[in-house]
């Protein structure tokens, strides 16, 4: 399928992160080009150690590159300041990580609209309660995370994801931790916050079964994008990367 | 297991740098306290010795109260100049001199003004041939030949600008009063140049024996024995062929018991400084056990691997155990050395302002002091690391595979229930005691005040949460999230939170309640000379002492003045049985100076040695007006003094009250320790003023003149300085209270590193980070300073309750000092939380979401 004249939600030039020096020096990302299309679900596979990580957290202005350029819409965010980095953070993307995702002091709700809290922003309670319905937790919503199943917590983080109307949601291994079951609720999810909502999300797995919710899958090898795959299935998915194995 | 004790520490240094800076804090107070107290007793013993040199005997009178006063000019009466005599014939005897020794002389500068160091007392002394048998000796110029001749001390000389052969006012506590003389010389003090600020007048023996009142008399006689005579033998001799109120004492005993004098004094003042640091090592002690908790809690899954490879709880007691002692040993002795060098330091600044016994001797480091400064500090250390190290031992070999939870909130029951007991048992000791006004009271209102304090640390966990409510609250309302996400903070380890807040609020505690204290005396000083004083004037000296007799003398032709009375204080004697200090005033003031409130008052027998005695007093022992007191005092051996009124209203009054004249009967020194004065009718206050500072003039410029509202400000001034070296020195509990703030903030914050980085990664800006954890050091100081200012301040109220028989009646509003404390509480919180916020906030993201 192709996609209808698209534009751009996140884009990387050149992305090269190098960790280390001389001995030491490991070449992470070697001069990565991508762009992630708005109201598209992009999957990033590759082999553990290939720059998956790496790739999502300087895209989402977690990291900083060693060189080259990543762009949030129109805005080039290499070259922000720290805090305005973070208010990019905090105002246009969006966060799920494999744990770890809430703040324990915070109930569900608090947690949901953090975001929005510390813009000291009014919080948009319609949205809120659709986003809260669409993961359905609504009866669970004073509850500290401590009190919420893994699962749980993480329909929490992914609401709080959605809450903020960001231009971009990166999420990484976000079902890493989950059974079979929950894992699928959650992708569900995230596919219905793209069909639905037109949102656009980036997320990174190491399983073709997720991979095969997404739009696009981008294969990573050895910090270089090796390969992608349009509209995939389980099987395509398992097929290249078995090929990429080899 | 010592290896991984050995390797924890150093994993952890940083955890534990701050903890041992504690330890260290309180064990270099404690040490420097100690050389300072050591060097001055052993400054003072070699001063001692330099007095008494070449003295093998030494006569003087015995003391009539049996030794119940101190110091020189007690109330030993003076000895017959037929005493040194009866010395000089006696078998064995080389040399010996009769000497006048008298304190409280003032000597006047060129500039008119009094030449006085650091208001030590200025002595004056007789000129003997014998000069060896004292410890001056002539540095410069002669002996006094003529009764206006007299030699000074270099100090003296120097600091008033003075010469040799040229005049020089010396002002003498007793009816003599101001008088001029030649300087014939200049003295030095043993083999010391300078006499460590001490200061001397030396006057030729009749004018010393004419001005002192003592005409053929001695203080006491200085005796040198023969070259091969056996002193003891000498002074066997000599004590035989003398009546039995005179008595023979050794040099060496003299300088002994001069010692043990000081030594008792010095004593004191040590333990009284070596308390803050006892309070400072208390405190430690919190620090001490919230890092090893915390750090225990972190260690959670290395622990549990151990113990899953097999190490006992034994070995993890141990391995804790020893990682605390390690801490001690290292931060007692560095302790120590620092404080060595602080001692020694604060020596020298002493030296500098002319305090300096001994002149210069090297700091004192008794090993006694290495005992107790190791002691305490590995002592305190291990102590409070116990529980961590129990709590240590009990993780389960399972831990090692879960998830550590932060958020932890056991409450204790029994804990909660002992810590009630004790704060409420405690309340009620202290109120009990304060009210006993006996001296158990006052033991059982301390034990109580500290049953309390420890309740209230045992309650902390319970408060902690309903103060980060109602304290939090505020915060949260001004500071949106990250004040929330603090309050939260707050609640999250109510244990730790307490910990922390109860080293803050033992210090504030102890400060707020001498507060409380010193404001509620304050205002009784000033309720005091409302209540007990007429008079418009005080005159009284600049420094502690008295002045002379004579100035009250020039005083009396003054128009303006229309009452006037000199006011004597006596040393202590004994009066039917029981010492008792008396004052003297004139018989008229009774009723126009002074307010008594007088009953029975028969102005004929008080003025024909009777005496007024408090009713206080005589309720006590059942005295009535018309009895007769039997007393022995130190001029009249005995007097028999009777009854002639009692009075309510104590003030600046002793318990008995004679006059003058019957005081000048009664006693050895006359000199005056305040003249009060009254306008004559018609006369402003102005008007008298400028009158009695005319007549007084440049004649007397140790004296001061004061209204009632200088007398006040004096007074006040007095209290506020004991409040403000109270404070200072409670500065180090402030300071190692911060220290804990800082620690368990830093250590919270490597805690929470996944949390920050979490918030960060959401939007949080560095800035808001920061606040977070400045707003929750706010919080806990706060509840720090609330639980502290409330101890305080019933602390305060019951002490000053128990001290009402010292006429601190009045009780202070504690509300400017709540408040100052709480203000302080804040910014100390702040102020410690700087480190830990920067250090929050400086978290890299990326590696907080990757800590596991
Ligand atoms: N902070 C770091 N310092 C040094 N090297 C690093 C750092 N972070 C990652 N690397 C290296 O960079 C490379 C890419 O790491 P990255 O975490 O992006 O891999 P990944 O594809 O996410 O792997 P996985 O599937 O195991 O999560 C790896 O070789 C890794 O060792
Ligand atoms: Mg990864």
């Amino acid at each position: 399928m192709t996609m209808p004249t698209q534009t751009v939600a996140a884009r990387a030039v050149g992305a090269t992160k190098i960790y280390g020096r001389g001995d030491t020096e490991v070449v992470a990302l070697g001069g990565v080009d991508v762009e992630f299309g708005a109201g598209q679900f992009t999957a990033i596979m590759g082999p553990s150690g290939s720059g998956k990580s790496t790739l999502l957290h300087c895209i989402a202005g977690l990291d900083r590159l060693t060189s080259g350029q990543v762009f949030i819409g129109e805005i080039e965010i290499s070259s922000l300041s720290e805090r305005e980095l973070t208010e990019v953070r905090r105002d246009r993307l969006g966060f799920v990580f494999q744990a770890y995702n809430l703040v324990p002091t915070l109930t569900a709700y608090e947690n949901i609209t953090l975001p929005a809290s510390l813009a000291g922003r009014s919080i948009d309670g319609e949205w809120v309660d659709r986003v809260v319905g669409a993961v359905g937790l609504a009866s669970r919503l004073s509850h500290r995370p401590t009190e919420l199943s893994g699962g749980q917590q993480q329909r929490v983080a992914v609401a709080r994801a959605l809450a903020n109307r960001p231009s971009v949601i990166f999420a990484d291994e976000p079902t890493g931790n989950l059974d079979s079951k929950a894992s699928s609720e959650i992708l569900r999810f995230l596919r219905n916050a793209v069909d639905e909502l037109g949102q656009t999300i980036v997320m990174v797995t190491h399983d073709p079964a997720s991979a095969a919710f997404a739009d696009r899958v981008v294969f990573l090898s050895d910090g270089a994008i090796v390969d992608s795959l349009t509209d995939p299935t389980v099987d395509s998915i398992a097929q290249r990367v078995r090929s990429l194995e080899q | 297991m010592w290896k991984v004790s050995w390797r924890g520490l150093l994993a952890h240094k940083a955890r534990f740098v701050l903890t041992a800076l504690a330890v260290l804090l309180g064990v270099m107070f404690i040490t420097a306290t100690y050389v300072l107290t050591d060097t001055t007793n052993v400054g003072f013993q070699r001063l001692f010795s330099t007095v008494n040199a070449g003295v093998d005997l030494q006569v003087r009178a015995v003391d009539p109260i049996g030794g119940s006063t101190d110091g020189p000019g007690d109330s030993r009466p003076a000895i017959p100049a037929a005493v040194l005599d009866l010395a000089r014939s006696t078998e064995g005897v080389a040399e010996a001199e009769g000497l006048v020794f008298r304190p409280g002389v003032s000597i006047v500068g060129a500039d008119g003004e009094v030449v006085q160091q650091l208001g030590r007392p200025v002595f004056a002394v007789n000129y003997v041939d014998q000069l060896d048998l004292t410890p001056y000796s002539i540095r410069e110029g002669r002996a006094p030949e003529r009764p206006d001749e007299v030699l000074l001390d270099s100090n003296s000389v120097e600091d008033g600008d003075l010469t040799v052969g040229g005049p020089v006012d010396v002002i003498f506590p007793t009816d003599a009063g101001r008088q001029t003389f030649t300087i014939a010389g200049v003295l030095s003090f043993g083999d010391q140049e300078d006499f460590s600020g001490a200061q001397v007048a030396m006057l030729e023996t009749s004018r010393a024996q004419e001005v002192f009142e003592a005409v053929d008399e001695f203080d006491f006689v200085a005796i040198a024995v023969e070259p091969r005579a056996d002193i003891q033998a000498v002074k066997r001799t000599l004590a035989s062929s003398l009546p039995p109120d005179i008595e023979v004492l050794t040099g060496e005993q003299v300088t002994n018991e001069q010692v043990a004098q000081l030594d008792q004094f010095i004593g004191i003042f040590g333990w009284v400084l070596r308390g803050f640091g006892f309070v400072g090592m208390f405190v430690a002690a919190f620090i001490i056990v919230n890092t090893f908790t915390i750090v225990v809690s972190q260690r959670v899954r290395e622990l549990a691997l151990l113990r899953a490879l097999g190490a006992s709880p034994r070995q993890i007691v141990g391995a804790v155990l020893a990682e605390s002692a390690l801490i001690g040993i290292t931060a007692s002795a560095a302790g120590i050395g620092v404080g060595y060098i602080l001692g020694s330091f604060i020596q020298t600044l002493l030296a500098k302002i002319g305090f300096d016994p001994g002149g210069g001797i090297d700091p004192v480091l008794d090993i006694r002091t290495v005992v107790v400064g190791l002691s305490i500090g590995i002592g305190v250390t291990m102590l409070a690391a116990v529980v961590p190290a129990i709590r240590a031992a009990r993780t389960r070999p399972l831990a090692a595979v879960r998830e550590v939870e932060a958020v932890t909130a056991v409450l204790n029951w029994t804990r909660i229930t002992s810590g009630f007991v004790a704060a409420l048992a405690g309340i009620a000791a202290l109120l009990w005691g304060a009210q006993a006004g006996t001296r158990t009271g006052l033991l059982a209102a301390a034990g109580g005040a500290l049953v309390l304090l420890l309740g209230t640390v045992a309650l902390g966990p319970l408060l902690a949460r309903p103060a980060a409510v109602l304290l939090g609250g505020p915060v949260a309302a001004i500071s949106g999230i990250n004040g929330r996400l603090a309050r939260a903070n707050v609640a999250r380890n109510p244990r730790r939170t307490a910990i922390t807040a109860s080293a803050l609020m033992i210090g504030l505690a102890i400060a707020m309640a001498v507060m409380v204290l010193t404001a509620s005396v304050i205002r009784s000083i000033d309720s005091l000379i409302d209540e007990s004083i007429a008079a418009d004037l005080t005159i009284s000296d600049s420094g502690p002492g008295g002045f002379t007799t004579a100035l009250r003398n020039d005083l009396r032709d003054v128009a303006e003045i229309g009452g006037a009375t000199a006011v004597r204080y006596g040393d202590r004697v004994l009066v039917e049985g029981k010492g008792t200090e008396v004052s003297a005033i004139e018989p008229d003031a009774v009723d126009q100076l002074l307010r008594l409130d007088t009953e029975g008052f028969a102005p004929d027998v008080f003025a024909n040695g009777g005496a007024l005695v408090s009713a206080e007093l005589a309720d006590e022992r059942g005295w009535q007006v018309g009895d007769v007191l039997e007393g022995t005092f130190p001029k009249n051996a005995l007097a028999s003094i009777p009854i002639a009124g009692t009075f309510r209203v104590q003030g600046f009054m002793n318990d008995i009250v004679v006059s003058i004249e019957t005081y000048e009967d009664l006693y050895k020194e006359q000199q005056d320790f305040f003249v009060l004065a009254s306008a004559a009718p018609g006369v402003e206050l102005d008007a008298l003023r400028l009158a009695v500072e005319q007549r007084i003039g440049d004649r007397y410029p140790n004296v001061d003149v004061k209204d009632r509202e200088e007398l006040k400000d004096q007074q006040r001034q007095q209290a506020m300085i004991f409040l403000a070296v109270f404070v200072g020195l409670m500065l180090l509990t402030l300071f190692i209270s911060i220290l804990g703030i800082l620690n368990t903030l830093a250590l919270s914050v490597i805690e929470r590193t996944r949390e920050i980085g979490l918030l960060r990664a959401v939007g949080s800006h560095r800035r808001q980070i920061a606040f977070m954890v400045e707003w929750e050091a706010m919080i806990v100081a706060l509840l720090g300073g609330v639980l502290g200012s409330g101890i305080g301040v019933v602390l305060g109220l019951a002490l000053t309750r128990a001290l009402q028989d010292f006429q601190v009646t009045e009780l202070a509003s504690p509300w400017q000092g709540v408040i100052g404390l709480l203000v302080v509480a804040a910014v100390s919180g702040l102020f410690a939380a700087l480190y830990p916020a920067w250090r929050a906030s400086r978290l890299d993201v990326l590696r907080a979401i990757a800590t596991d």
